[in-house]
């Protein structure tokens, strides 16, 4: 969605296009910097990156650090439940939130409201942690992919966000498909959703970004391991340090430093646990600047 | 319907599982007559022990991962145990706490806070191991000596053993610490008060003042992690306080904030501030800034454990220049200021700070005590600390590392290479993940009755490691007993006052150090001493005063 | 009165299938959402893991007293309402603006590029950018290397270690990791804007802005309104893992919010009850102020999100 052609370029208009270009290139330096930055720490050697001062380049060259990395069988694991709990999580999650979207934005409907406040007091109020746990021990979620994505299906965050988008298309198509007698799951999933790319595009991001990211659950329900995603992995080199906080023996302090994941070995996870996602992003966005023109499925 | 039963055995807790830790099973275990060479009798079946290892996350390098494994195996082979270890990836506490209210747990608990102990106890999930004391489990309460009464309950019953407990006596825990080398390019002067240490910083750094890269260089620098801090209790046992407290001979304890030594020692760090020789950054670096700061040679002394300018130091450019001399390192001082009777700079804790429990889950807990009783034995010391004898694979290197060798009638020597590794510093604690792992369930750090060896590997033979034998006599006389003054029974009301004294000096105690003035810095101690009364110093101050007569009393009357 | 009824039946009939829709749904929020609020029972009794919360002393209102009455109380209510409306104000803006500067953006290629690193920092975690920033900003960092060196100021600037920068350095933290990640939101909401809405402004003459201000920003209006409405009911949330990595004990009194404490001595010391306690308060606040900005807006905008 840039300038269209039919708008007239005015004198500050053209001062604000080169402002805006400069302020984005300073804007990405700033966004850009640190990844460089633990890249090049990634590819340095471990002991010398203790003593700091690397900035754009490493100082030691190794690729020790990566392979060590690629050999442990934990990372491919990790990296398998990631994908699976990323794309159920985020299949399921888009699905069922456009639908709840729909739902609670349909004029006529009377339960809309209800349905809205119903979502919207479980955004605020929650048993906390421990009411948490017991609930998915009871309904034996424990140690299973499920708990990943079955209690995050709905949020009335995205409900939101997807009824206001939904709230946008003109009411009319859908009385229009109801007169023909569609029933209103077809008109669901036969106007709805695709006319809604862009916004479940977003969403899918969000969820998607989510499920890749998120380590407490992980933590709490992968008992066993099994489940254990990647991001989990990392969480725990990057927070080992945080073990010593109840320790008061100096040696076993002593101990438990030299077993501490090096500086260099948590940069390359760092840097092979965004990698994905920074792959699969453009796929998604063009979503956004394809632009949907709603005024060709009006006629 | 559902829902409403869900609920409902939500809110109850479903405590759920094992019989009440109250009533004793019986133990059948049966010996098979055949004693291995650690002088472990193999159970006729058998013994499954699962365990939860709760210090939290963990993160295993891969060498340990695989050294878990070799000993575990270790273990099903030679002693017919096979353990299953568990371990806690997020916060420890945080697990202990649901697995308790959900009801799902093993047999066996390690690194247990104490207060998470109280939590067992109180619902009847820990058993009580008195009645093993004084059978299969004799080894433990020797190793206990004298302490053994302080880790019994108002009742006293015993719940729980030190997971790690003990001490090195003669093994400075914190100190100060200079340049060898620089130190001896000034004149080695003698460093015997806190303002002999000032002027050989000073000394220093004006004959040094840049990094071999020409960067500034700082007298002293903090740091300070969640729970890693550079402690003013610790730096006031240079001016005579006991783990931060002033304690009379009645036995009453005053916070250092509150004493005229604990204002001087302030003082003392604030000088460095005012000549602009304390790093600026001191309150903000964490343990491993700080540690980039020193290994970059920009700090020229530092106040804490003994071996912080190990790994930030020569362990470091030892490993990027083979070629550093000997002599660039650190030595760790004792020095004591002119009005302090005596320097408390070490306080060895007897007790411990985690513990193991035995669950309301173990079918026989007779049986695990008897595993635990062989931990608490020499040779099951060796096995736990040492790692697994006679050699273990490195990777799949083809080569090995050993620390000790045993042969099939139990005789067992330390590998003289391996000593000789240790005492040059050339041992490679890398390697040594390969076999080591045990699970500790009890281990005790102090040195055997031999007087010669001890659970780590590296903390024996000190009179032959020359920069060790230097440290020991440096600081021989900064270590103290700090058992009796441990405060592990605590109320609510204490709990929330310690945590509350803690948020209050580290917020405060900074300004004061980095005051700019006379003034500024009567106000910041104002405002300390504000802050920990608000806090509840008063409650903390008894309570402690409180459990240490308690303790000097129970210790008198074993 | 029957006549209404009639009318009622009718009605339901005809959403008789969006309502059938809705049974999966309403079980789900009742299993994953309402029974687990059975829990918050815990602020009113002193709860011990293990124990059935019936079996618990019941304590009343003890909990959200003792949270109330501790000496750092009203500096945790400063703290969080300070750092909150800084991200409300400054940090709300920020995505808006920056989307819509990048959908200005002229050559297509640079826009991708700008939207696609502009929300790598999001994905740094907290603990990496923490040493990142420590790099950055301490007493010896690159940021007062750099202030020294062209003469801008003779003495490093304390940002880390001085409480006053705490709040604003809070602000542009928060900024640096947020803003592209939050502009996602906007810029997809603007690509469901109708061209032919733009071509028939450009009609009748509208200028750049005038098209920002009558087309881009009507469309995207229910989305802000939706974010605004949510940012309020979430006022005393003031971040929790940016203080862990950005604060430090002398900027303590500055850093301290109302969710840092009820972690030290809610979830740290074991006493669920205090945690559960605070919590529930800050829910009660929030929904308040949600019920009061949500009207308002209905009042105000004629958008509302119920």
């Amino acid at each position: 969605m840039s300038r269209p052609f039919y708008i007239k370029q005015t004198k500050s208009g053209k001062v604000f296009d080169v402002a805006n270009v400069i302020l984005m290139l300073m804007f990405m330096v700033i966004v850009v910097y640190p990844f460089i930055n633990i890249i090049a720490i990634s590819l340095n050697e471990g002991t010398d990156a203790v003593r700091g001062g690397i900035y754009l380049w490493p100082r030691k060259f190794s690729l020790a650090n990566y392979k060590y990395v690629l050999n442990n069988d934990d990372i491919y694991k990790g990296t398998m439940v990631s994908i699976l709990r990323t794309v159920i999580g985020t299949v399921t999650a888009v699905l069922g939130n456009a639908l709840l979207g729909y739902i609670v934005s349909c004029r006529q409907f009377a339960g809309r409201k209800f349905m809205r406040i119903l979502f919207l007091i479980t955004m605020y109020f929650g048993g906390g942690l421990i009411p948490g746990y017991l609930l998915m021990t009871a309904l034996g979620l424990v140690d299973t992919l499920t708990v990943y994505w079955l209690p995050s299906i709905f949020s009335a965050y995205y409900m939101l966000l997807c009824a206001s988008y939904v709230q946008n298309i003109p009411e009319a198509l859908f009385e229009a498909a109801r007169v023909d007698g569609a029933s209103e799951f077809r008109i669901f999933y036969q106007f709805v959703l695709p006319l809604s790319k862009p916004m479940l595009a977003c969403i899918a991001i969000y969820v998607g970004v989510g499920h890749w990211n998120s380590w407490f659950d992980v933590n709490l329900y992968s008992k066993s391991g099994t489940w254990d995603t990647l991001q989990v992995i990392l969480y725990r080199m990057l927070n080992q340090a945080n073990a010593l906080k109840d320790m008061t023996d100096s040696t076993m302090i002593a101990e438990a430093m030299r077993g501490i994941q090096p500086l260099t070995i948590r940069a390359a996870i760092t840097i092979i646990v965004v990698l994905p996602i920074i792959v699969i992003y453009p796929f998604f966005s063009k979503y956004f600047t394809q632009g949907m023109t709603l005024g060709a499925v009006k006629q | 319907m559902v829902a409403a039963t869900l609920a409902a055995s939500m809110l109850a807790g479903c405590g759920g599982g094992g019989q009440n830790a109250a009533e004793p099973k019986e133990s059948s275990f049966e010996g098979s007559g055949e004693v291995n060479r650690f002088g472990w009798e193999k159970p006729k079946e058998t013994l499954e022990i699962s365990v939860l290892d709760a210090s939290g996350y963990y993160a295993p390098l891969e060498a340990q991962e695989v050294g878990e494994e070799n000993n575990l195996n270790y273990l099903l082979e030679e002693f017919n145990v096979k353990m299953n270890v568990e371990h806690v990836s997020g916060d420890g506490t945080e697990a202990l706490n649901l697995a308790l209210a959900s009801g799902d747990y093993p047999d066996v608990i390690t690194y247990v806070p104490f207060s998470m102990v109280e939590k067992f106890v109180r619902m009847g999930k820990a058993v009580e191991l008195t009645p093993y004391m004084d059978t299969v489990g004799s080894d433990v309460k020797e190793r206990m000596g004298d302490h053994y009464s302080l880790f019994l309950d108002d009742e006293e019953k015993l719940y729980y053993v030190p997971t790690l407990m003990g001490a090195i006596v003669e093994l400075p825990d914190r100190c100060a610490h200079i340049r060898y080398d620089e130190w001896q390019a000034i004149g080695s002067p003698k460093i015997e008060t806190p303002e002999d240490y000032y002027n050989a910083l000073n000394a220093i750094l004006e004959k040094f003042p840049t990094t071999p890269n020409g960067e500034s260089r700082y007298a002293l620098s903090f740091y300070s992690d969640s729970g890693h801090y550079t402690d003013p209790a610790m730096l006031s046992g240079f001016w005579g306080l006991k783990s931060g407290y002033k304690i009379d001979d009645e036995g009453n304890f005053t916070h250092w904030a509150f004493t005229d030594e604990g204002k001087e020692m302030t003082k003392y760090f604030n000088r460095f501030h005012l000549d602009g020789t304390l790093d600026p950054d001191s309150f903000a670096n964490n343990y491993e800034q700080w540690q980039t700061k020193f290994s970059s040679e920009r700090v020229v002394g530092c106040v804490g454990e003994w071996w912080i300018t190990y790994n930030s130091g020569h362990e470091i450019w030892q490993s990027v220049d083979p070629d550093t001399p000997e002599d660039k390192r650190f030595i760790q001082i004792g020095f004591k200021d002119e009005d302090a009777e005596n320097v408390y700079l070490s306080g060895k804790n007897y007790l411990g700070s985690y513990c193991t429990i035995i669950t309301d889950k173990a079918k026989d807990p007779e049986a695990i005590m008897r595993f635990i009783n062989f931990q608490a034995t020499d040779m099951g010391t060796a096995l736990t600390g040492w790692g697994l004898p006679n050699g273990t694979e490195i990777g799949d290197t083809g080569e090995e590392i050993k620390f000790w060798n045993i042969d099939e009638d139990g005789n067992w020597e330390v590998d003289p290479t391996a000593r000789e590794q240790i005492l040059n510093e050339q041992w490679s604690y890398d390697n040594a993940y390969y076999e080591e792992g045990m699970p500790w369930l009890f281990v005790d750090q102090s040195r055997w009755e031999d007087g010669e060896h001890n659970f780590w590997p590296n903390q024996m033979w000190y009179d032959e490691n020359k920069w060790k034998s230097i440290m020991i006599e440096n600081l021989k006389d900064t270590i103290y007993d700090s058992s009796a003054l441990t405060l592990r029974v605590k109320t609510d009301e204490q709990k929330i006052a310690e945590q509350a004294v803690a948020d209050a000096w580290k917020a405060n105690w900074g300004a004061a150090v980095q005051a700019n003035s006379d003034e500024e810095f009567e106000q910041a101690w104002k405002n300390l001493q504000s802050a920990l009364t608000s806090a509840g110093v008063e409650t903390l101050e008894k309570a402690l005063s409180d459990n240490y007569k308690a303790n000097m009393e129970k210790m008198e009357a074993q | 009165m029957k006549e209404k009824m009639k009318h009622m039946i009718k009605s339901f009939n005809k959403q008789r299938q969006l309502w059938l829709l809705c049974i999966p749904i309403i079980i789900w929020v009742v299993v994953f959402a309402y029974v687990p609020m059975g829990g918050l029972i815990i602020a009113f009794v002193d709860y011990i893991p293990g124990m059935s919360i019936f079996d618990c002393e019941f304590v009343g209102l003890k909990y959200f007293r003792d949270f109330v009455m501790n000496p750092t109380f009203l500096q945790l209510l400063r703290n969080t309402l300070a750092m909150s409306l800084l991200s409300l104000t400054v940090g709300f803006v920020a995505p808006i603006l920056f989307a819509l500067c990048v959908n200005e953006l002229n050559n297509k290629k640079f826009k991708t590029v700008v939207q696609t690193t502009s929300y790598l920092p999001y994905f740094i975690s907290w603990v990496v950018a923490g040493s990142m920033i420590f790099i950055m900003l301490s007493n010896e960092g690159v940021v007062n290397d750099i202030l020294l060196r062209i003469g801008l100021i003779d003495a490093p600037v304390p940002f880390l270690t001085e409480g006053k920068y705490y709040w604003v350095m809070y602000t542009l933290v928060n900024m640096w990791k947020a803003t592209g990640w939050s502009a996602i939101l906007y810029i997809s909401a603007m690509s469901g804007i109708d061209t032919q809405l733009i071509e028939a402004g450009a009609v009748d003459g509208m200028t750049r802005l005038g098209v920002v201000r009558y087309v881009i920003l009507p469309t995207i209006l229910p989305t802000i309104v939706v974010q605004w409405i949510i940012g309020i009911g979430g006022i005393l949330n003031a971040g929790f893992d940016q203080h862990l990595v950005l604060g430090n004990a002398s900027t303590q009194a500055y850093w301290d919010v109302i969710d840092t404490y009820s972690y030290r001595y809610g979830i740290q010391l074991g006493y669920y009850s205090l945690g559960t306690a605070v919590g529930l308060m800050k829910s009660v606040i929030g929904v308040l102020l949600v019920w009061a900005t949500n009207w308002f807006c209905r009042k105000k905008l004629d958008t509302a999100i119920f």
